[in-house]
């Protein structure tokens, strides 16, 4: 399964710098012990090497995971995603991850909030694209921009979102912000005319 | 808590927003402008959101920002910034005014820092609203420069 993920195909987290996905299973900061039973040939008497390992994940590696974890997760929806869509997923995540570009102490795409982003566009099947930004805190940062007037949202953890719209109107830019449970959204929007936000572009 | 000297209105303050905390076009994956993102707090800005006095090294001009943008490399630890990471700009009358509107008395002083002289912190700001985030992203902080643009001269041990 994980080689149609295309990781080595990434052109920002590339193979070249990231170690392979089962060696980061077993570097991930989680203690493991060492396995080094030794039987000395005078006497048969054993020993194994001593203290645990321990290994702090790099940020290439940090990163790898982050986007590994997502690509995996939405594997296991994908026959609910158009190839498109799951391929345009896949490559802005590794966009937003570039190794050069990463800024030092920002965290990488949180999971959850990721889940959020991906079940937003089955429940209200969203077949438009937006442009994506990640928040400091590894949150998805959504854009649907129609002219001058937007919907921005931050899709949160728990299925639970926060957006902002601007109208532009003749009277200036109204803008609206709150947030609400991923299921509603469809829904609160629809005075701003959800559709054209979710439906065709 | 030692007093610092606030960064005078007329001056102008430059924020470092990463290429992901820029808004990527869906088919293509380029950088479009900067996005509310940059304005969230970050690890970085324990003392308030933090920027760079571009008015410290100089009166303001692309050769200005540009120092400003290198100091600001040499206060990061890695020393290094990304090439499609952008620096935007922005008055601090601006960026005072904006706040009161949002209910925030924001200050901007300056709080010099390794490497960075001119660092300077926007306090009392939360990133608690995102209609102010996004308001600082694109109609306050509205000017900016993308790094591979800004001819930074590279540090002297990489030439």
């Amino acid at each position: 399964m994980l080689s149609t993920l295309k990781f080595d195909a990434s052109p920002s987290v590339s193979a070249a710098r990231l170690k392979p996905l089962h060696l980061l299973q077993s570097t991930s900061g989680i203690r493991a012990p060492a396995r080094g039973a030794v039987t000395r040939q005078d006497g048969g008497e054993s020993a194994t090497f001593g203290a645990a390992l321990t290994h702090t994940p790099t940020l290439a590696e940090r990163l790898f995971e982050a986007i590994a974890d997502a690509k995996v997760w939405t594997s296991r929806v994908a026959m609910h995603l158009s190839r498109d869509t799951r391929d345009r997923l896949f490559h802005q995540l590794d966009m937003l991850h570039e190794l050069d570009e990463w800024a030092e102490g920002d965290a990488a795409v949180s999971l959850d909030s990721f889940k959020s982003f991906v079940r937003a566009i089955l429940y209200h099947a969203v077949n438009s694209k937006p442009a994506l930004a990640l928040m400091p805190n590894g949150n998805i940062l959504a854009l649907w921009a129609d002219g001058r007037d937007k919907l921005t949202v931050e899709f949160l953890p728990g299925n639970r979102t926060r957006w902002m719209v601007q109208n532009v109107t003749a009277s200036g830019p109204e803008r609206t912000t709150s947030t609400t449970p991923l299921e509603r959204l469809r829904d609160v929007l629809q005075p701003y005319n959800a559709e054209r936000w979710f439906d065709g572009r | 808590m030692v007093a610092r000297r606030a960064v005078a209105d007329e001056h102008h303050v430059l924020r470092y927003a990463p290429k992901s905390k820029r808004f990527l076009h869906p088919e293509t994956a380029e950088p479009l402008g900067i996005s509310p993102a940059a304005f969230a707090i970050r690890p970085g800005d324990e003392g308030g959101l933090s920027v760079t006095e571009v008015e410290h090294y100089g009166a303001m001009s692309a050769d200005t920002r540009r120092l400003a943008a290198a100091a600001f490399r040499e206060s990061q630890p890695s020393r290094k910034l990304g090439a499609q990471a952008a620096f935007a700009w922005a008055r601090v009358s601006v960026i005072k005014a904006i706040g009161t509107e949002y209910g925030k008395g924001i200050r901007v002083v300056h709080s010099p820092v390794d490497g960075n002289p001119g660092h300077a912190e926007m306090r009392h700001f939360t990133d608690d609203d995102l209609d102010l985030l996004d308001f600082f992203a694109t109609d306050v902080f509205s000017e900016y420069e993308v790094v591979a643009d800004m001819g930074i001269p590279a540090r002297a041990e990489e030439q």
